[in-house]
């Protein structure tokens, strides 16, 4: 799915009581694309949501601490605030506990799976 | 653990009835935020390189820091995608570099702006399966162009989407030729036109059910 992120209000309206000028926006809320999930979606693509959460964290950052100039001392707490986004997103979708399920197969056997028609889509 | 194919991912997910989130990554902090939050939940890892990220950092600086995750994360499946392929030549340069999956957007021609054909959308779509997979690449395609209900025009984001007014018709894929398409390329997953569009400015309103349930 394209075009899923969530833009979530919450993350608008610190952009907002920081400086920043977002107009009123909307994007796909979570629980409608669980519901997608649950009618086949496997793939859904964010990165709004994450550009949303580190600026409102920097800007929140920089207003709190005029002083500051280190580069690391504002891109901590903005990875720590798309790092929230993240485990929100793989929680809701229900990824928790998947990779440690899933035994790497090398390209080379990919490739063989192709090759014998394994891999074939089947369309009903 | 190798990178590993986007389709190992998708069919783990669709045999246990799960979603996988796809993240674009652009630089290092963003890289950390996903790798860190999936290695506290044991989460599967897509992280995709779009065309404005490969701007903006260049496709080397963008490769290594998925490989450093690979590095830092010895636990995590981690597959390398590369976000809107704008030609056959462009997913092949990704595959060389090593990426393990490519999209190509054959719903728009070449200059990624030009809406294209649904004959040329296969052509090129096929072509890309074809050298893909016979190196085990996974590959997802586009039907239908993105863009907004409300305002009938394409999304330009990141240096890719459709320009200029759209119908209807393009702005809503058909399920019809969704199936003839998958059947006709095989791609790996397809990228469906449901009338969100990419980037911050999706809905003007809070949307409801009549404006995320649609019919064709």
């Amino acid at each position: 799915m394209h075009g899923s992120s969530s833009v979530p209000q919450e993350l608008l309206a610190e952009i907002r009581e920081f400086g920043g000028d977002m107009k009123e926006t909307y994007g796909v809320p979570v629980e409608e694309i669980v519901k997608g999930i649950a009618h086949g979606v496997r793939k859904i693509n964010i990165d709004t949501d994450i550009r949303l959460a580190m600026t409102g964290a920097i800007r929140r950052y920089m207003a709190e601490n005029p002083g500051k100039f280190d580069p690391r001392d504002y891109l901590k707490p903005a990875r720590e605030a798309a790092k929230k986004i993240c485990l929100a997103r793989f929680e809701a979708f229900g990824c928790a506990g998947r990779a440690s399920q899933i035994k790497p197969m090398s390209l080379e056997k990919m490739a063989d799976r192709y090759a014998k028609g394994e891999l074939n889509q089947i369309v009903k | 653990m190798p990178l590993v194919s986007m389709r190992q991912l998708l069919d783990h997910a669709a045999e246990n009835g799960y979603g996988l989130p796809a993240f674009n990554v652009n630089n290092m902090e963003q890289v950390w935020a996903i790798c860190e939050a999936a290695s506290q939940v044991d989460a599967p890892v897509i992280m995709q390189a779009s065309a404005g990220a490969r701007k903006y950092a260049g496709e080397p600086f963008l490769r290594h820091q998925i490989l450093a995750a690979l590095e830092a994360y010895p636990n995590l499946p981690i597959v390398m995608h590369q976000d809107h392929g704008q030609s056959p030549a462009v997913c092949m340069g990704a595959i060389r570099s090593g990426f393990t999956s490519v999209m190509m957007d054959g719903s728009l021609e070449a200059d990624g702006k030009t809406t294209a054909s649904y004959d040329y959308n296969v052509a090129v779509s096929k072509e890309v399966v074809k050298f893909a997979h016979s190196i085990g690449v996974s590959v997802e395609a586009e039907l239908g162009v993105l863009g907004s209900l409300e305002t009938m025009m394409g999304d330009k984001e990141d240096g890719h989407g459709a320009e200029g007014t759209m119908t209807r018709e393009q702005l809503l894929t058909d399920p019809d030729q969704a199936a003839d398409f998958v059947k006709q390329t095989n791609c790996d997953a397809l990228a469906i036109a449901i009338g969100t569009s990419h980037g911050a400015w999706k809905f003007t309103k809070k949307p409801t059910g009549d404006i995320l349930a649609i019919d064709r």
